[in-house]
């Protein structure tokens, strides 16, 4: 170990976490208690020439390469949940599942991503993933009312409020929605809530794309190899009543497509008009399963076994089609996770450097290299 | 040459308008502020914005994006003597994507035009704010305008999938997509009320939204403030997110009445405007939901729109509101403050004792079921000193807002009306992390300047001193 790194190692100790690092290739593991502390690590970092990687269940975008891996464990717990507002003010490091339990218990949900409860707030909203009700209730981006973070600058940076409705100022929630720690490390954030219906039933159908068309509002059209369902909430007389024009198996509550790890999982985003053929193209790819959200435009596809060049052909269809094709996790440095660069790429650069001058926060994991 | 020359060598003379009456009709929005404009230019394409926003800077003058010009906060005001670009000959419609619900449209296309348009295909555009049938979806993405229907729709930003920009660079890109999540930072988020200071959009893609089977408009009259305001946070708190959740006042009341003839009760000393949408049956559940709550709330008078001539006439009220007022005096100040819903009540009493304090005539009509609050202080900008109370009282009711967890505004915009209030509500350092926004678009500061954000917002430079 270099003399540089072993006085990093010391200036992190009151820090340290004995865990492991979520899958974060990093020499050492650190859990702050608190957004000042976060800020903390970052300034200790930045003095060292270090690079920091944040995690939280450790299931989002590794691998990762780092110095430091930050794991917000210690950030958990709801902070404030008001639920006559429906907002909560939530630490990254809460799982979802946890967040969800609570929840419930006022009938109330955050509409977070329901395949994977064990990850957590902050993971959920620095990968700006979105769950299969994005169709009726938008993507995650649009329920961070308020973000509290620690940028590349070592600063403590509130954005937004705890409020539904706010228009004062530049949307910094949003922005850090999905930057993937690029631009600083959440701590904390405020999420928009909605009132979980007391009836839900899914629908099997045989054309998801006219059942896209005849329905009011689903919460989601899915389709996978077990089929294409309907998924239906409201009041138990409107549910049914909705079903029932559908003419396809109705089963109780919603039974989500069955996906499992793979070694390498790709998100196809294409325009929602698209989706039937972006699932013709998951053909090419010997896929060991594929969820496709008919009317949102995403196709997410696990792979066992990765044959790059008709890989690359369904990329270059996507782009060409004014979408991309994301991979998701470890396993394909030699294609790249991102594809084609956006055309706003000096603004997305310059936007990396204002915030990350020192590019100590998770370097390299934009498009472009930012 | 001079830049008049060149704009009018690039658009013709017709389109590029400095005669005085010309600019002291730009030199205003629908607010309080008067700016100073060099010239305002008319492009119909997005290379014309380009090469206009090119020329200004070789001539060093700053840029200001207009719609309608129907905004109030003078976000489309240039506060230093520049070139207005007004967008309202992009008024393209293009061809609609019935599967994924979208359409892209210039920018110039009126609010409402777009959901008329739309309407034989049974789709709409949200956001439908009391000016919808003037302000621009430019002008909506510039403010991030809301509306009514908001309160479950969500406001702008949740309508735009995607914008082509002309940065304050003069070049073309496009933020968000056709697709959804693009790879990289979700720049279209922060150029969504970003009040044209981040570049000029020339091309938006929107959302459709589905037009509900069947919907029911619910007048409630109460005998007291207090009981509206416990009818909306019980309404959300039962679960229930109805489509719209819109409260007046007494005095509103009366002026909505002498002038529109809605037939709002008059007697009552609050009046909620509530909708339910959706499939029939839950229209009916919903609505037979709030009017329980109403009634356990003493409503005096409750009465739901059966026909869709009754629906129009209460929606008619609500919305020529800000015309009614004319009545009452020659200009009127608008707020926008937005609060948790569940603080309406003890704001609500804040602000009538800051009314009363200050001698003015203040109207209310506001959306309760997001906690947006819109005061209207009615009075005459011509006797002295009238314009100053106004302001002081506006000041005041933005700071018991705030200290109830409130914000400066939740549809209108900072513009520069609210500007230099930005501190009471964000620290230094987080106006500064919204100058470094501000600076990654437009390094150079010529697009839109001096708005949003007050001045001395940027503290330290890029890499400096902090670490």
């Amino acid at each position: 170990m270099s003399p540089a790194k072993s006085s990093l190692a010391a200036d992190l100790a009151d820090f340290r976490f004995d865990g492991d690092a979520g899958g974060v290739n990093a020499s050492i593991v650190v859990a702050p208690p608190s957004v000042s502390d976060v800020a903390r690590v970052i300034e200790v970092a930045a003095s060292h020439g270090a690079s920091i990687v944040p995690f939280g269940s450790g299931s989002t975008l590794a691998p990762s390469t780092a110095d430091i891996a930050l794991s917000t464990h210690r950030l958990a717990g709801i902070i404030d949940y008001q639920p006559d507002d429906l907002t909560v003010v939530v630490g990254a490091g809460t799982r979802l599942i946890d967040l969800e339990a609570e929840l419930a218990e006022r009938w109330h949900t955050a509409v977070l991503p329901e395949s994977s409860p064990n990850r957590t707030v902050g993971g959920v909203v620095a990968s700006g993933d979105s769950g299969y009700r994005r169709l009726k209730y938008g993507p995650t981006r649009d329920r961070v009312l308020e973000v509290t973070m620690a940028t590349g600058y070592a600063e403590v940076v509130r954005g937004g409020g705890r409020l539904v409705k706010n228009v004062t100022g530049y949307d910094i929630p949003r922005l850090m929605t999905g930057s993937l720690g690029s631009l600083g490390i959440i701590a904390s954030v405020c999420l928009k809530l909605w009132p979980a219906p007391s009836h839900r039933v899914t629908v099997g159908v045989e054309d998801p794309s006219s059942a896209l068309l005849s329905v009011y509002k689903p919460v989601a059209v899915l389709e996978s190899d077990a089929g294409s369902f309907v998924y239906l909430e409201g009041d138990e007389a409107t549910v049914s009543e909705q079903a029932a024009t559908l003419s396809g198996t109705v089963s109780n509550g919603f039974a989500w497509p069955e996906t499992y790890p793979t070694p390498v999982t790709v998100s196809l985003r294409v325009p929602a008009h698209l989706v039937a053929a972006g699932v013709r193209q998951v053909d090419h790819l010997d896929a060991e399963w594929f969820v496709a959200q008919h009317g949102v435009g995403v196709v997410d596809v696990g792979l066992a076994n990765v044959d790059i060049p008709p890989l690359d052909r369904v990329r270059r269809w996507a782009e060409s089609n004014g979408g991309s094709l994301v991979v998701m996790g470890p396993g394909l440095s030699s294609f790249g996770r991102w594809g084609a660069p956006p055309s706003s790429l000096p603004i997305q650069r310059r936007m990396k450097n204002l915030f990350d001058p020192s590019g100590v926060c998770h370097p390299g994991v934009l498009p472009g290299g930012l | 040459m001079t830049l008049i020359a060149d704009l009018e060598r690039l658009l013709g003379p017709e389109r590029v308008r400095h005669h005085p009456l010309d600019l002291a009709v730009f030199a205003k929005d629908s607010g309080v502020v008067t700016g100073d404009v060099v010239a305002a230019v008319l492009p119909a394409t997005t290379q014309e914005v380009a090469a206009i926003v090119r020329l200004s800077n070789q001539h060093r003058v700053p840029i200001v994006p207009r719609g309608a010009g129907t905004g109030l906060a003078g976000g489309a005001v240039p506060t230093t003597p520049g070139i207005l670009v007004v967008l309202t000959r992009f008024t393209s419609i293009g061809e609609v994507d019935l599967i994924g619900r979208s359409v892209w449209v210039g920018p110039g296309v009126i609010n409402l035009d777009l959901s008329n348009e739309l309407a034989p295909i049974g789709l709409h555009f949200a956001p439908d704010p009391s000016s919808q049938s003037a302000c621009t979806i430019g002008g909506n993405v510039g403010t991030n305008a809301g509306g009514p229907h908001c309160l479950a729709d969500g406001t702008t930003v949740a309508h735009i999938l995607a914008a082509e920009l002309v940065t304050p660079e003069g070049d073309i890109v496009i933020v968000g997509g056709e697709a959804p999540d693009m790879p990289g930072l979700d720049l279209r988020a922060v150029v969504v009320g970003s009040e044209g200071t981040l570049g000029i959009v020339t091309k938006v893609l929107v959302r459709l939204t589905q037009n509900a089977p069947d919907v029911a408009t619910l007048l409630i009259g109460f005998p007291s403030v207090e009981d509206a305001a416990a009818t909306v946070s019980d309404v959300i708190a039962s679960g229930l997110i109805p489509a719209a959740l819109e409260m007046m006042d007494k005095r509103m009341v009366a002026a909505i009445e002498n002038f529109v003839h809605a037939g709002y009760p008059t007697d009552a000393a609050a009046v909620l405007l509530a909708e339910v949408t959706g499939a029939p049956g839950t229209v009916k559940v919903d609505s037979e939901r709030i009017s329980k709550i109403a009634k356990a709330n003493h409503a005096a008078h409750l009465r739901v729109a059966t026909s869709d001539t009754e629906r129009a006439l209460l929606w008619k009220g609500r919305k020529s509101a800000f015309g009614a007022v004319a009545q009452a005096a020659p200009d009127y100040y608008l707020h926008d403050t937005v609060v948790p819903r569940t603080r309406l009540v003890e704001v609500m009493h804040q602000i009538y004792e800051i009314a009363d304090r200050h001698e003015l005539t203040m109207l209310n009509v506001f959306h309760a079921g997001d906690g947006n609050l819109h005061p209207l202080v009615a009075f005459d900008a011509k006797e002295p000193g009238a314009l100053e109370a106004v302001q002081a009282a506006a000041v005041e009711m933005v700071k018991v807002s705030i200290d109830a967890g409130g914000s400066l505004s939740g549809e209108h915009g900072i513009g520069v009306e609210k500007r230099d209030l930005m501190p009471l509500v964000f620290s230094d350092v987080d106006l500064d992390a919204q100058a470094r926004v501000k600076e990654a678009f437009d390094p150079l500061g010529s697009m839109n300047p001096d708005k949003i954000l007050p001045q001395g917002s940027r503290c330290f430079d890029a890499g400096g001193a902090r670490l």
